[in-house]
């Protein structure tokens, strides 16, 4: 395989948890001894239920949060030591939830501007080419610019977020539920956006999920969360196949396949 | 349903605009304060005397709604003779001025404060919280008083002493709506896309506050408005023979049994002021309130 | 499927919502019919109109909002000639309702115990104790363990799952008719997703009570209902069971909504995810 591209190496994160005025404040261990590589190009699937350290692992690699110990390499270069800037050129997140992820005071283009605004890199007529490529890029209309989020709809506003996310060109996105907060309709839209913008791009995933249909569908690896742990990273088809683990097979058996639509797929696909 | 294109509906601006003009306390509120900022800015050209021109052969003539009143004094003169609509005109700008800028001052106190508690939290929370809580110990104008009686009554002073004591309720609302904005995705966004701690508070979360900022400004304005007035009127805030409501309320009161048109117009004058600006802050906060997203 | 007169029937609903400019119809012309022992799912995206039909059904919708209907009636009673009063005895006793976040559902400063007891006590009346015991009872039966220490808890105190299950047996404290369930699971895990639509549909069964199932999850109303309502801008666009809808979807916004879903074994590349497009007016093809 190629060589990684991120390395989560060992990383264990405990928060500090107060429990009431005076009782001595606990610890909670969101992440124990987690190893997890990202090979360039490839999409990477980290499932689990909410609470087990999804999140948290993301936010570390994204550089927003620190690991009480382990380290989480970028190129080999720990991503705590570079400076934020260069790791957000580098890297960059997709939310969930497109109605909080975008400032409600700021027009579309004064969103989607931001990084390169940040970056210092670009003249202003580099940015103004940089925003009418994006837009062509993800087919939205050149008004959508001067609108507010709250102008959009749900799948509008998640494109406003992947627009921004793109901009400075990164190479790994981390998306953390990118579609659970969509209707069904817009789910696969963006879904498929997703998919043709990785090849546009040359981008790697870190894909967070709970639906295992949606993971099936377009990683290549997956990797699943309980408690804090990875309990198994495969391959997409060996883990759905041959589960190792008691609770990966518990995951699977959960995920509820729409029953009886044989007949309508021959009619239909 | 999945028309990719479609905008839908007014933005955001237009939609407070649209509230603005329905809002029946926030137009009266505001017709109040416009003619009154109007009065104050163009005081000098309206006014139909010199404020300070005393005119002893004239003391105390009657308003025009009296039997002996002429319309050269509409409210009469002062016991110096001084034209009472004159000095009501120019108290505007007195009161005006320092509730502006008292709040400004004020506000970028309590605002910088609240941001930055609300932001970080924890330690940084726990002794703006403590600042605060101090602030709300001091009896505002007990410590007014004595430092305009140590240090003068200068219009300067006054705004002054008046900024470093009113910023307590921007603080505690800012505080608790940054607290509320800090865990919104977009504020985690910016982090990630390498905005600086600054740029991250004045460009993204400051905007989202303007709301709560315009609102609790207003009121401040009142405050303030009302706070000089008691200042000078205890003979501790703006001197004679400069025109301020307060002081003019106190040159009244030795006449009220003989004239109580001397303290009900500028004390009518305060009440309207205030009333005004606190129906704009109520309106305000209709007009925001349901906005944010969608 | 049990025969039977509805227990639940609506004809021709509308909701209409005044806004400033044109009043906006939210739901328009819904029939409703559900039967003892049976579930119907309502299935659609946000906006669809799904909710507010389950809500105008219990009459739970602000006034400025209009419903109407030619037919609105639970069993032989008429809902919509009830005062206000007389519908708030109907509500918790005689339809049980769950929502999707049980969170904002549930009082956070009173116990579960007394939320479970209040309810049953007000429409039911008898002895304080005989409310603890049936409290029990049910938080057993929907599986909360030690649920006797249970009853002292808070709401804050439980997880998603166990509260969506304290929501259940509330529901379930008078022994209702008809349960209308708006997104149940939609807030959970998907192990517990699995978990609670499988004690539904268990306790369904056990009381032979009607419900009403509101979900944007296509593959969750498969697994309980038996006959769907799939709903589009305010309209019914296809009906029918379960079995029927999904092997021959005829509507094209159904059969849309159906190629959009990845389900197992489908890979991106091999088995292109259909993009719903779709436009709203009536039953045009999609492109």
């Amino acid at each position: 395989m190629t060589p990684p591209l991120m390395d989560v190496r060992r990383v264990s994160r405990t928060f500090r948890v107060n429990r009431g005025l005076f009782r001595p404040s606990g610890t909670l261990e969101a992440l124990r001894d987690v190893s997890l590589t990202l090979y360039r190009g490839e999409i990477l699937a980290l499932v689990g239920e909410s609470g087990s350290g999804k999140s948290t692992l993301s936010r570390i690699m994204l550089g927003l949060d620190r690991p009480t110990a382990g380290d989480v390499l970028l190129d080999g270069t720990s991503v705590g030591t570079i400076p934020r800037r260069r790791l957000a050129a580098r890297v960059q997140p997709i939310f969930q939830d497109p109605y909080s992820s975008l400032n409600p005071y700021r027009t579309v283009r004064q969103i989607i501007e931001m990084p390169l605004i940040v970056n210092k890199r670009m003249s202003a007529p580099a940015r103004r080419r940089a925003i009418a490529d994006i837009l062509d890029i993800l087919r939205m209309p050149r008004r959508t610019l001067e609108a507010y989020p709250s102008q959009m709809s749900g799948g509008q506003r998640q494109r406003v977020a992947i627009a921004r996310a793109l901009i400075a060109r990164p190479e790994i996105v981390i998306c953390d539920e990118p579609t659970s907060a969509l209707d069904v309709s817009v789910q696969a839209q963006v879904l498929n956006l997703l998919m043709d913008l990785r090849a546009e791009f040359n981008l790697t995933y870190l894909f967070i999920s709970h639906d295992l249909a949606v993971v099936e569908y377009i990683a290549d690896r997956i990797a699943v969360m309980k408690s804090g742990e990875i309990v198994e990273v495969d391959k997409y088809d060996g883990l759905l196949r041959n589960p190792k683990t008691e609770y990966t097979r518990t995951l699977i058996s959960s995920t509820l396949p729409v029953p009886e639509m044989s007949a309508f797929e021959q009619t239909c696909v | 349903m999945t028309d990719v294109d479609a905008i839908d509906g007014p933005s955001p601006r237009q939609l407070m605009l649209r509230r603005a003009r329905t809002h029946p306390g926030f137009l009266l509120g505001g017709s109040i304060v416009a003619v009154l900022i109007v009065s104050a800015l163009t005081a000098p050209v309206i006014a139909p005397h010199d404020p300070y021109a005393q005119d002893l052969a004239n003391r105390l003539l009657p308003p025009v709604w009296a039997e002996t009143g002429t319309w050269d004094h509409v409210f009469g003169t002062d016991a110096l003779g001084r034209d009472y609509l004159s000095r009501l005109i120019h108290g505007a700008r007195v009161s005006l001025l320092i509730g502006v800028c008292a709040a400004t001052g004020s506000g970028v106190i309590g605002t910088f404060l609240g941001l930055v508690a609300g932001y970080f939290g924890g330690r940084v929370d726990s002794v703006v919280s403590f600042i605060i809580s101090s602030r709300l110990a001091l009896p505002v104008i007990l410590i007014a008083l004595a430092v305009v009686s140590l240090f003068g009554g200068h219009l300067w002073i006054v705004i002054t002493v008046l900024s470093l004591l009113l910023w307590d309720r921007f603080a505690v609302v800012l505080r608790s709506a940054t607290q509320q904005l800090r865990s919104q995705e977009f504020v985690t966004a910016a982090r990630a896309m390498g905005c600086s701690t600054p740029r991250i508070l004045l460009a993204e979360l400051l905007p989202n506050l303007v709301g709560p900022l315009v609102v609790v400004a207003s009121l401040e304005v009142g405050h303030a408005i009302l706070l000089e007035s008691a200042l000078s009127f205890l003979g501790l805030g703006v001197q004679p023979p400069t025109p301020s409501w307060g002081l003019m309320v106190a040159e009244g009161k030795d006449m009220i049994f003989f004239d109580a048109r001397l303290i009900a117009l500028p004390g009518a004058a305060i009440a309207l002021t205030v009333l005004g600006v606190n129906l704009v802050g109520d309106g305000l906060r209709d007009i925001f309130a349901p906005e944010g997203r969608a | 499927m049990i025969d039977g007169s509805p227990v639940l029937s609506v004809r021709n609903l509308h909701v209409t919502i005044p806004t400033p400019t044109a009043p906006f119809v939210a739901v328009e012309g819904v029939d409703l019919e559900v039967k003892a022992g049976e579930t119907l799912g309502i299935v659609g995206e946000s906006g669809s109109g799904k909710s507010v039909s389950a809500l105008a059904v219990m009459r739970l919708l602000p006034p400025p909002i209009m419903v109407e209907a030619d037919d609105l009636r639970l069993g032989d009673l008429d809902l919509s000639g009830l005062t206000e009063h007389r519908m708030a005895d109907v509500r918790g006793a005689r339809i049980g309702m769950i929502f999707q976040e049980p969170m904002t559902a549930l009082n956070p400063v009173l116990t579960v115990g007394r939320q479970l007891t209040e309810t049953f006590l007000r429409h039911r009346g008898g002895r304080r104790s005989a409310a603890r015991d049936r409290a029990v009872h049910l938080l057993e039966r929907v599986g909360i363990p030690q649920a006797a220490d249970r009853l002292r808890a808070y709401p804050h105190q439980l997880s998603g799952g166990l509260r969506q299950r304290v929501m259940i047996a509330m529901a379930l404290m008078c022994g209702p008719d008809l349960i209308i369930a708006d997104e149940p699971t939609t807030a959970l895990d998907v192990t517990v997703q699995a978990q609670i639509l499988d004690l539904l549909a268990g306790l369904q069964t056990e009381h032979g009570m009607a419900m009403i199932f509101v979900s944007h999850d296509i593959g969750v109303v498969a697994r309980i209902a038996h006959t769907v309502q799939v709903m589009h801008a305010g309209r019914t666009v296809e009906a029918g069971s379960v079995h029927d809808l999904l092997a021959r979807p005829s509507h094209p916004y159904t059969r849309a909504l159906l190629s959009a879903i990845p389900r197992p074994g489908m890979r991106w590349g091999r088995d292109p995810l259909g993009a719903v497009t779709w436009t709203d007016d009536g039953a045009e093809a999609p492109s």
